[in-house]
């Protein structure tokens, strides 16, 4: 027996030899032992019921058509079946096979197929049973060939049929309910455990798990019809290999089983994980260049923008546009300042003569002032001594004139200053004035025409000064709105390529590496285990496979040396021309080695009393197909010896054509028809 | 200018006699000295009030004073702005600054210039006398009757003169009740006059009255 810590053990010692070469221990322990087998390993014992399963009566009843009436009448089929052989000798379309599908459907829950017309006349089965010692009637009711209710009672057949039951605690109320039923209560009586397995399904992202139980385990006591394609189950099961070891597990009572199929589904979870981690990502990774590729383009014109805006040399601007706008300002701004300039020069002219005219104007007022002061002060006569303030004679003015002297102090006479002279300067400051004034309105006018022409240069200066002056507003706001765009934009960019690159194939390398581990782990670990599942039951599957062996060669393989199982449960052949497999071979070996293996099965249950086989057995229409008499023959021998030795332990249901059949069967277990006659 | 030296002296012998004319600081008191109409008893305040008639600019300055400060005694003008309006604008209005300004020196005690010769002509001729009282300390100008009655003629006769009367006037009308320290005292808050060097002529400051007229008033005196 294995303990998990051998499995985890056993499964990193074989990776780290091979492709896993710094694969930790821990890592193992961690998924193996999330896989919870723990408690499967090295603590498996399924029970093995003592005694089989068997069938003591089949009745059946409803209504068939009768086609030379031309309607439906009403049929009944009671049969009693005993330990051992039990056979049925017909032609044909006689009944025998829809007989043995009844007892199909009551032991499984599963519908076999019926011929289409005759599944609608029945309307009532029941199979009475042996189980575990006790016996139980298994009742169905149809109506137009589908199950409306039923179920299992306690009791005979015989009180069943007479009379309307109240319906069991757990009845048949549609066709799953049957089948469950049917399965676990089989399933139970008969020791065949629940073991989950898993489906592959096309298009799917993950593998579906289904339980198997009793209705799947039964098909391989059915070897029906003339199809062989697998050696354990009848045709029409799907997905056979897969199913083949845990129901040969089953039936074999191999240990570890329930370990093996826990390990196996958490395998197919991986595996299916890893794929489709691994196509997503393959799929995935050109798109993912692509928009890669996109973004960084995007992302490189973005920043080619951002920092063509940061250096300065924006482009929102047109460069001529603003140079011709920057020249004329520059000429008006030239044409102002010699405006100016002169306009300053004329200013300082203007406040010049105005200054000039002032003072003439005030030299004008003086002269005026004094040209009629001194005439009025002139006249009046000295009186007084200025000094002593005496009073002097008074002397006419042209007296003392005349004799040239100062009548007070004896002192020459000085001539008075002329007035003329007054008036002459008077005249000159006038004409000085005038000219003053036209100089002024000369320059007046002058500065009037400079300011007009000002005025006009700066109006004409004005727009370019405003256009110039918004130049820096608009560059402002156009790039405060396409900076904010832009950073927006590289942002988001930048997000998605991170977003992106985590996404590539090169990115996830890490992420697929440890699902193809997890994969890896379980897929060896399962592999460890299946092989420890076949060596520790290497004796068991030896014995089988050498009864296997002996009865494919009486049965007519030829040059057969050797029938043998792979660690999978595959069978394996060896003749004298090589070794195949079972699906390699032909129709004719592949119904003699399927006989033989269910046989030698059944064989290895009753003498060595190995594994849980329920020592029962359909079989229809056995020696129908590519089959000499002398084969059948040695398969009825084969099964005659099974009666002889433990016939009341053991119980084969055998329909067939063949009258040889009733040499191997004692007459009251055999329902021989003539022709022309029906089982009902 | 050489013109002002030619014709300042009868300019000026006009000015000194109609101050004494329309000044009198015993108006109303009965004269025992002989032919004296009226008298002044400063030379500061003959020579501040010739000041003003020479620099109207600085007269319209001191007019605006009074409307913007209290104090100095010459409070009264507060109560008297539209008439103080009236005058300055018509000074500034007429270009008085520009056209009447006679230029003058400052001394130690501000605007002055020597009285001799105007006094020689006007006691010569009987139109003014000097008398130095309080022992020498004081001087006073009295204007005789033949001087009184020579402003009248000249009134009537002179037109030229009728700007210095209608001057006179005005003076008197706003500032008769300062003696001449208090004049000197007003006519020294203007910086120009305040901060010009000794024996400098005093600058004229009509832009500042101008501007001063505008800001009391809220308008141009154009």
């Amino acid at each position: 027996m294995i303990t998990l810590n051998d499995l985890v053990t056993q499964t990193h010692k074989k990776l780290t030899e091979g492709n896993f070469k710094f694969l930790l221990r821990e890592q193992v322990q961690e998924i193996v032992g999330s896989t919870d087998i723990a408690k499967w390993l090295g603590s498996e014992s399924l029970s093995i019921p003592m005694s089989g399963l068997m069938v003591l009566k089949i009745a059946m009843r409803g209504h068939k058509w009768i086609s030379h009436d031309s309607s439906y009448k009403e049929f009944e089929y009671q049969r009693t079946l005993g330990p051992g052989i039990n056979g049925w000798i017909a032609d044909n379309s006689t009944g025998k096979s829809t007989i043995l599908k009844a007892i199909q459907w009551a032991l499984t829950g599963t519908k076999p197929v019926f011929k289409s017309d005759v599944q609608k006349w029945i309307e009532e089965i029941a199979v009475e049973i042996r189980v575990s010692g006790e016996q139980y009637t298994i009742y169905y009711q149809l109506a137009d060939g589908k199950l409306t209710g039923g179920g299992i009672f306690k009791e005979p057949l015989e009180s069943v049929w007479a009379e309307i039951k109240p319906l069991p605690e757990t009845p048949f109320l549609n066709p799953n309910a049957a089948k469950q039923r049917v399965a676990e209560f089989l399933g139970e009586k008969l020791g065949f455990t629940p073991l989950e397995r898993a489906i592959w399904q096309k298009y799917a992202i993950d593998i579906k798990v289904t339980t198997l139980s009793w209705d799947s385990y039964a098909l391989a006591l059915f070897i029906n019809d003339d199809d062989y394609r697998d050696y354990f189950f009848p045709p029409l099961q799907k997905d056979r290999s897969n199913l083949r070891q845990r129901a040969l597990g089953i039936y074999l009572g191999l240990d570890l089983l329930k370990a093996l199929s826990t390990l196996e589904v958490a395998r197919d979870h991986a595996r299916t994980d890893y794929n489709f981690e691994s196509k997503r990502i393959n799929t995935d990774e050109q798109g993912l260049q692509n928009e890669i590729e996109h973004f960084s383009n995007e992302l490189s014109r973005v920043e080619e923008r951002l920092h063509h805006i940061e250096s300065g040399s924006s482009a929102l601007i047109d460069v001529t546009y603003v140079s011709e706008i920057g020249k004329k300002i520059s000429e008006y701004t030239k044409q102002i300042v010699d405006l100016n300039k002169r306009k300053v020069e004329l200013s300082a002219e203007e406040q010049q003569i105005n200054t000039n005219i002032a003072n003439t104007e005030r030299a004008c007022q003086a002269l005026q002032e004094a040209i009629s002061f001194k005439v009025f002060l002139s006249g009046l006569e000295v009186e007084k001594c200025p000094h002593c303030e005496n009073s002097i004679p008074s002397i006419p003015v042209q007296e003392e004139v005349q004799q040239g002297q100062c009548h007070v102090c004896k002192n020459q006479l000085q001539s008075v200053t002329a007035v003329e002279s007054h008036q002459s300067m008077l005249e000159s400051q006038k004409r000085v004035l005038e000219q003053l004034k036209k100089d002024r309105n000369n320059t007046t006018r002058e500065l009037r025409k400079i300011e007009t022409m000002l005025e006009e240069v700066r109006k004409e200066i004005e727009p370019y000064k405003a256009e110039f002056e918004d130049l820096a507003r608009q560059q402002k706001v156009g790039l405060t709105e396409e900076m904010c765009i832009l950073l927006n934009k590289q942002g988001y960019l930048r997000g998605q390529l991170e977003q992106l690159q985590s996404r590539t194939k090169a990115a996830k390398a890490t992420y697929l590496q440890d699902k193809k581990l997890k994969f890896e782990i379980l897929k060896t670990s399962m592999g460890i285990l299946q092989s420890v599942l076949t060596q520790e039951n290497q004796n068991v599957l030896a014995l089988l496979m050498e009864q296997v062996t002996s009865m494919a060669q009486a049965f007519g393989v030829r040059n057969l040396s050797k029938v043998e199982l792979d660690d999978s449960f595959t069978m394996l052949v060896t003749q004298s021309q090589g070794t195949a497999r079972f699906e390699e071979m032909n129709f004719g070996e592949r119904l003699r080695l399927k006989l033989a293996f269910h046989l030698a099965l059944l064989n290895l249950r009753i003498h060595q009393d190995i594994g849980r086989h329920p020592k029962f057995l359909l079989m229809d229409a056995p020696g129908s197909a590519e089959m000499s008499d002398e084969d059948f023959v040695a398969i009825l021998k084969q099964i005659a010896d099974i009666q002889k030795a433990f016939g009341d332990q053991v119980q084969i249901l055998l329909a067939t054509t063949r009258p040889e059949f009733r040499d191997y069967c004692n007459p009251e277990n055999l329902e021989l028809l003539s022709f022309g006659e029906t089982c009902f | 200018m050489e013109i002002e030296k030619e014709i300042c002296i009868e300019r000026r012998i006009v000015r000194i006699l109609f101050i004494l004319y329309f000044f009198d600081d015993k108006a109303g008191a009965i004269s025992f000295l002989n032919d004296r109409v009226s008298v002044i008893e400063s030379e500061t305040k003959l020579q501040k009030i010739d000041f003003w008639i020479c620099y109207p600019d600085h007269l319209a300055a001191a007019l605006l004073r009074g409307c913007e400060i209290e104090g100095l005694g010459n409070s009264k003008l507060i109560n008297r702005k539209q008439e103080v309006c009236s005058a300055v604008r018509d000074i500034l209005r007429n270009r008085e600054p520009e056209i009447r300004w006679i230029p003058m020196r400052k001394y130690l005690r501000g605007a002055y210039e020597p009285l001799d010769e105007v006094m020689v002509f006007l006691v010569s001729r009987n139109l003014a006398r000097r008398r130095v009282v309080e022992n020498g300390r004081r001087v006073h100008y009295e204007l005789t009757s033949r001087g009184s009655e020579v402003v009248q003629t000249m009134i009537r006769e002179c037109q030229e003169t009728e700007w210095y009367a209608q001057r006179c006037r005005l003076i008197r009308d706003f500032f008769n009740h300062l003696n001449g320290f208090e004049i000197r005292k007003l006519q020294y808050l203007e910086a120009a006059y305040a901060m010009t060097p000794h024996e400098q002529m005093i600058a004229t400051i009509e832009t500042e009255v101008r501007a001063r007229f505008v800001k009391i008033f809220g308008m141009e005196a154009l």
